[in-house]
Formats: C-alpha cells, sequence, structure tokens
C-alpha cells in the first residue's frame, strides 16, 4: 500500500515574520513605521537646512537668485515634477495592491516606478551637461560668463548641491524599488505582512516631495 | 475605507485608503502642480512666494496623509515628521531674520 507522504504546509507569513520580542505583528509593524517616520524626520532636517541656505542667499541676492533661476531648464524641471507624481501614484497603488494579495501587480508597479525615477535621472542628468557645458560650475568653479557675480554663483552652487543630494536619493530609491519589486513578484509579501513595500513606498514618496519644494525655489523662480 | 478584521492584524482598528482615495490625490496633486506652473507666469508680488509655499506645503500634506499613509498613523508618527517640519520653519525664519536685519546691527561702513 502505497502511503501518500503528508504534505507540510508552509506557515504563512504573519507567522513567519513575527519577532519574537514583540507581543504581536501589530506591534512589530507599528515599531517599524515609527523607526522609518524618525528616519523620514531627520532627512527633513538634512534637507531643510539646505532649504534654510537657500532662503538666506535668495533674501541676500533676490534680483540676481530670479536671473539665475530663468536659465534653469523649466520644461524638463516639470516634466520632472510629473513624472515623479505619476511613479508616487504607482507606489500608492502597488500598497493597495498588496493589501488586496495581488503581489505580482504590486511587484510590476514597483517595477514601473523605478523606471519612471530613472528616466528622472536620466533627464537631470541632460540637465548638468547642459550646465557644464555653459561653464556653470559649483563654488569658485563657477564660470558662466553670461551671469558673472556672487549671486548666481551661490544659486547655482545651491543647487548643484541641493539636487545633487536630490539626485542621491532617486538613485538609491530606484534601486530600492527594483528590489522591493522583484522581493514582491517573488512571493516575500502578502496582504497581512508587507513591511519592507509599504517603508519602501515611505521612502519613495519622501523623495517626492522634497522634489515638490526643489522644482518651484530653483525652476519656477522667475 | 476598511477596517482590518482581527485585533491582532497589522493595522488593525485603522482605517486604510481605497484606490479611489489615491486617484483623487494624484489628481489634486496634478492640480495643484499645474496651478503652481501656471502662476510662475503672473507678474510677482508680495503674495507670489506664501501662496507658492503654501502650495507647496498643502501638496505635500496630500503626499504624507494618503500616498505616506500618516492618516492610518498613530500620534507618535505624526509628532516625528510634523515636529520636523516645525523646526525646520524655525531655523529658516531665524535664518531670515538674521540675513535681512544684520545691516541695521552692524551698518555696512
Amino acid at each position: 500500500v502505497a502511503e501518500v507522504a503528508p504534505r507540510i504546509e508552509a506557515p504563512p507569513l504573519a507567522v513567519l515574520r513575527h519577532q519574537e520580542h514583540f507581543e504581536d505583528l501589530a506591534r512589530q509593524e507599528h515599531a517599524s513605521h515609527l523607526g522609518m517616520w524618525v528616519f523620514l524626520a531627520s532627512e527633513v532636517l538634512f534637507f531643510g537646512v539646505l532649504f534654510t541656505l537657500y532662503a538666506g542667499y535668495r533674501a541676500s541676492f533676490p534680483n540676481q537668485f530670479a536671473l539665475a533661476a530663468r536659465h534653469s531648464d523649466l520644461a524638463l524641471g516639470t516634466v520632472n515634477t510629473y513624472l515623479l507624481l505619476l511613479a508616487s501614484f504607482l507606489v500608492a497603488w502597488s500598497v493597495a495592491a498588496i493589501r488586496t494579495e495581488r503581489a505580482r501587480l504590486a511587484g510590476l508597479l514597483l517595477w514601473g516606478a523605478a523606471l519612471l525615477g530613472a528616466v528622472f535621472l536620466a533627464i537631470k542628468l541632460t540637465e548638468y551637461r547642459h550646465h557644464f557645458a555653459d561653464g556653470i560650475f559649483p563654488g569658485r568653479y563657477y564660470a558662466f560668463a553670461e551671469l558673472p557675480g556672487r549671486g548666481p554663483m551661490a544659486f547655482f552652487t545651491l543647487y548643484y548641491v541641493t539636487t545633487g543630494l536630490h539626485f542621491l536619493h532617486v538613485t538609491g530609491g530606484v534601486l530600492l524599488l527594483a528590489w522591493i519589486g522583484w522581493r514582491a513578484r517573488r512571493g516575500d509579501f502578502d496582504a497581512v505582512w508587507h513591511t519592507p513595500l509599504e517603508l519602501s513606498g515611505m521612502y519613495w514618496h519622501f523623495v517626492d516631495l522634497v522634489w515638490l519644494f526643489v522644482w518651484p525655489c530653483f525652476y519656477l523662480l522667475r | 475605507v476598511r477596517r482590518s478584521r482581527h485585533r491582532s492584524e497589522p493595522g488593525a482598528g485603522r482605517r486604510h485608503p481605497t484606490m479611489i482615495t489615491y486617484v483623487v490625490t494624484f489628481v489634486a496633486l496634478l492640480v495643484l502642480t499645474t496651478l503652481t506652473f501656471a502662476l510662475s507666469f503672473l507678474p510677482h508680488g508680495a503674495w507670489s512666494v506664501p501662496v507658492a509655499v503654501a502650495i507647496a506645503l498643502v501638496k505635500s500634506a496630500l503626499v504624507a496623509l494618503f500616498f505616506m499613509h500618516l492618516i492610518e498613523e498613530p500620534v507618535s508618527s505624526w509628532a516625528a515628521f510634523v515636529i520636523a517640519f516645525l523646526l525646520v520653519a524655525t531655523l529658516i525664519g531665524l535664518a531670515l531674520l538674521d540675513v535681512t536685519s544684520r545691516w541695521l546691527v552692524h551698518p555696512p561702513a
């Protein structure tokens, strides 16, 4: 008599992922989220210092800041704003998908957002290339013949530091979303446990949020 | 908006935004972005900077509340994030006070 081996069911993710030092998964999730909010709060302070410098220098050189901002590529900067908003929407949709147990769709949406992020980076690099061709470099290497002086130099130095740091954050976000999207499609998350997906999404939305301030400061100022 | 069924489930008792919330948030962000863009072509006045900052803050609030799910977080998460913004506002405010009033204290020679 052939005996059928009992099929061993893998325990659900909610059991697998629960760390014993938390009373239950809800408390564990709360701790993870609070940690993420504290990290993002420190990022607010990090970028906040750069916007403080921007406010101070703009108050010192109001007209020269407006002249320098007119040299930013308004069209590319605005396209990038819409790209990041669309990417954020895809990430929000991805969370909605995993919360209703559609893991493969959730992963696909994260990849879509990562792709939009990569296009954002490509556009930003094109802008930098145009600036370099004009002799716009940060700090004492600033050599833009059309707009000499300390005001435009301060503007473009802050432009490089702020958009450069933001660029690094987007790069990190693209890699993160690509990886988490791959994990989602592999089946690492379900409707009950998907903390890495939610936290990565929060990070991506924060990067979008920073750009909502960068864009008016460095592109829309006329 | 749905509520989780079991107390032990993550997000128990918390409201989850639905897909409609995300779509409405996204459309609102697109409208506000286009509004900001259009306003930047108007001649500048004393109101243009406060209006631009206000729109950017409204957009940030939408992103944080609905996309980042701050609306379903307990007060501890709110405190961490909102206080960071208040600290930055204080920093920018005091820095501007210094830059714009420095010559009153030390007049240029």
